[in-house]
């Protein structure tokens, strides 16, 4: 590899900006906060800076940039009252709330709802697609920016097993991923105007993964999107097709860190991009996630097993288990939401509600501490100014000291 | 009088001028296009709207009636933003404008709901007497409300009970009800209650290797003729014919179930469907729906088509497709149809079986025989 691409590798999985978790897992999908003190544990009397209900249910995850934190809900008999939430980040006031009507299908999985993909900002805005095929663009004062039917655009779009992949973005484009039984493509969508950049045409299969960019330069990049056949890298600037890898995968959403690229088909995977490839580390069907992803932390890779309750601590080079532990709760504990870091700390969550903070790395685990939130956590946590968000199927919830 | 007279003005005309001025930024939102065509004008238009206040209020409601769905949003998200400026400044609305436009039902049921819910979140208790009239309401979200008001305070008389299970639409309610209709051995017949069609004629099966028959016209798209089918009678709540049950356990297969149903009149309608397989629908011999989607799920009315039924006999025909997904998941081949009026209630249409004319919903169960 040429010294200089593999500069631009390593510069592009930093968060872009350290005090903001803008979209899926953090910046860039990294899963991982610069932040610094942050906490371990919180009861409804200590270290609980404030708890807020929810409107509405979703497993779509918070997002914060600035003073704000953003979330999606569905409502109603049919699931279908789409909501964007902003609340301030320091006292959990609600700001602003926008509603829309459903315009495409509402059928899903129970588990999930059509507030399952999670909304991306950056500073011109908040952007949510909802798993209707719907995509409300907001100004963080909640001034609408434009609307999209995804639907209404292509109506043949349809996943009834419910779509969840999130958006990203890259400089003035909304990407969307659209992998479903009808109409499939990825999208560049102009956050100014909600007009289509590119659009391009994918096979027609359901898919739950989320996009990773991957920076080249300051001015070329690719859109990484894996799906159950195969990774595609296309040319973030026009949407072309530029190479694949038979990686495939249709649940946990891959990480681009470090350099490398982490994928959780049959078990974990471990590549190193090329220019116009992936190379094999190392794979191992022992690690299977599930719905969750993997997570890549100062030369450690986290991976929750959703059948056996188990949290895996494990060699970056090597594949080999570090150490490995029973998330605490009561019985087995089972995973939706993905591990994330920062500060040393690997924040794990399970579905029945408890919020295990394990010591990152070590030769055996640690755990920091441990709290019960008594809510269903499906969704990822963000991390940001010092404080964890988590999100229920009821609450929001700022884990750390109050401001 | 003079003192009267104001506030009537202000009923009547206090959002007339404003109207006038909104009518450009209205249309501007309303004529928003495919692809995000008209955004960049639209979110002009919106915070114009946004600035004018609560004047906008009756304006953007009545835009809401002629609405396509995505300016719809646009417009929804505007009174958003204006309940909120008037939330923070310690402001309402009009009530009385609000619930002018609520009670009028030629209002369309998405703005009198969207109106409903300022109403309600600014005057609780005032909101609550209009939850009474809701029973029958075109806006299945207030229709609900109305049905739950009516079960809190009705729910001791038996037929109260009866003309509230009429009403409902809310699977949960109606399944509720008829709970308690059955305790007090009242009849409650939810597949009449939903118009599910339990009655039909099952072809023969047709290939769909490699998922290639969904979109191959065999030879039941053409023909009228229906002579040598199979029938098929639902004995399940929600009119579940089961393939596997009726033409036996087929992989990569296509079966065409019809039915003929009667209209006394030209009648709006809507077809609804439920499988988990790959499905079309055709009315008349036309076709009027298409999903190609294999075992993601089911739901009760997942597809719904609206149609016009002629007077007279129409035909509908169902395409079921099966494909070879080994799972044991996969192995689901069926179907539900019902026909309904846009709220899911039932309509005044009946099936011909054994000459006879029957209620959808209304056969008992029966055997698999030939229909001759």
């Amino acid at each position: 590899m040429r010294p200089i691409f593999a500069l631009v590798l390593i510069a592009s999985a930093s968060p872009l900006v350290a005090a903001d978790w803008p979209q899926f897992k953090g910046a860039n999908g990294s899963g991982v906060s610069s932040e610094k003190d942050l906490p371990v544990k919180f009861t409804d009397k200590d270290g609980l800076r404030w708890k807020v209900p929810l409107p509405a249910r979703g497993v779509s995850s918070p997002v914060v940039f600035g003073d704000k934190v953003y979330v999606t809900c569905s409502a109603g008999t049919r699931d279908d009252r789409l909501q964007l939430l902003a609340f301030d980040t320091a006292t959990g006031k609600k700001l602003w709330q926008r509603n829309i009507a459903a315009t495409g299908g509402t059928t899903a999985h129970p588990k999930t709802c059509m507030a399952a993909p999670t909304p991306v900002a950056d500073d011109t805005g908040i952007y949510a697609l909802f798993a209707t095929g719907d995509v409300l663009a907001c100004g963080h004062d909640g001034a609408v920016l434009w609307v999209r039917s995804l639907t209404g655009d292509y109506p043949t779009i349809s996943n009834q097993v419910g779509m969840a992949s999130s958006p990203v973005l890259y400089k003035d484009k909304l990407i969307v991923p659209m992998d479903n039984a009808g109409e499939s493509f990825l999208a560049a969508i102009d956050t100014q105007t909600g007009k289509n950049l590119w659009k391009t045409e994918r096979s027609r299969d359901i898919n739950w993964v989320t996009p990773v960019i991957r920076e080249l330069n300051s001015t070329d990049a690719e859109v990484f999107y894996q799906s159950q056949k195969e990774l595609v890298a296309y040319d973030a600037a026009d949407g072309k097709k530029k190479w694949s890898h038979k990686a495939g995968s249709s649940s946990p959403t891959p990480t681009l860190v470090e350099g490398l690229f982490l994928t959780s088909s049959d078990g974990l995977s471990l590549m190193k991009p090329t220019e116009n490839k992936l190379e094999d580390v190392w794979k191992s069907a022992k690690y299977r996630t599930g719905y969750s992803s993997p997570l890549f932390y100062d030369g450690k890779i986290y991976a929750a097993i959703p059948s056996t309750g188990i949290v895996y601590c494990i060699d970056a080079k090597t594949g080999k288990a570090v150490w490995d532990e029973k998330v605490p709760g009561k019985g087995k504990q089972t995973f939706s939401a993905s591990p994330v870091a920062g500060d040393g700390k690997i924040y794990v969550l399970s579905e029945s509600g408890t919020v295990a903070v394990f010591k990152a790395g070590g030769a055996e685990a640690e755990l920091l501490g441990s709290s019960e939130v008594g809510e269903e956590l499906l969704a990822t946590p963000a991390i940001s100014g010092g404080a964890v968000f988590i999100r229920s199927d009821k609450s929001l919830i700022c884990m750390g000291a109050k401001k | 009088m003079r003192r009267l007279a104001i506030p009537l003005a202000l009923l009547l005309f206090g959002t007339t001028a404003s109207a006038a001025e909104l009518d450009t930024p209205l249309k501007v939102i309303n004529s928003v296009g495919k692809e995000g065509v008209g955004n960049a004008a639209a979110a002009k238009a919106w915070a114009e709207l946004v600035k004018a206040g609560p004047d906008a209020l009756l304006p953007i409601l009545n835009a809401i009636d002629d609405a396509k769905p995505t300016a719809a949003n646009w417009l929804r998200t505007a009174i958003d933003a204006i309940a909120e400026k008037q939330a923070a400044a310690g402001e309402k609305f009009n009530d009385d404008i609000l619930a002018t436009f609520i009670r009028d039902q030629k209002n369309s049921p998405t703005a009198r709901t969207v109106a409903f819910e300022v109403f309600e979140k600014q005057d609780p208790v005032r909101s609550d007497v209009f939850l009474v009239g809701f029973i029958r309401d075109p806006s299945l979200e207030l229709r609900r409300k109305g049905v739950q008001k009516h079960l809190t305070l009705f729910k001791d008389s038996p037929s109260s009970l009866q003309m509230i299970f009429e009403a409902a639409r809310d699977k949960d309610q109606v399944e509720s009800i008829a709970k308690e209709l059955e305790k007090l051995k009242l009849p409650a017949n939810i597949t009449k209650h939903y118009g599910y069609i339990t009655q039909w004629a099952l072809s023969e099966d047709f290939d769909n290797k490699d998922g290639l028959g969904f979109g191959k016209a065999f030879a039941p798209e053409t023909a009228v003729e229906r002579k040598g089918w199979k029938a098929a009678q639902s004995s399940a709540t929600y009119g579940l014919i089961d393939l596997n049950a009726a033409v036996g356990k087929k992989m990569n297969a296509v079966v065409y179930s019809s039915a003929i149903l009667e209209a006394d009149a030209e009648t709006p309608a809507e077809i609804r469907v439920a499988s988990q397989n790959a499905i079309k629908i055709y009315l008349n011999g036309k076709e009027i729906f298409a999903r190609e989607e294999y075992h993601h799920g089911t739901k009760m009315d997942q597809h719904i088509a609206k149609v016009i039924l002629t007077k007279g006999k129409n035909s509908i025909l169902l395409k079921v497709c099966q494909n070879d997904m080994p799972y044991d998941w996969a192995q689901v081949w069926g179907f539900a149809a019902r026909v309904c009026d846009a709220t899911g209630g039932s309509l005044k249409l009946k099936q011909r079986v054994d000459d006879k004319p029957v209620s959808l919903g209304e056969l008992a169960p029966a055997t698999p025989k030939e229909n001759k």
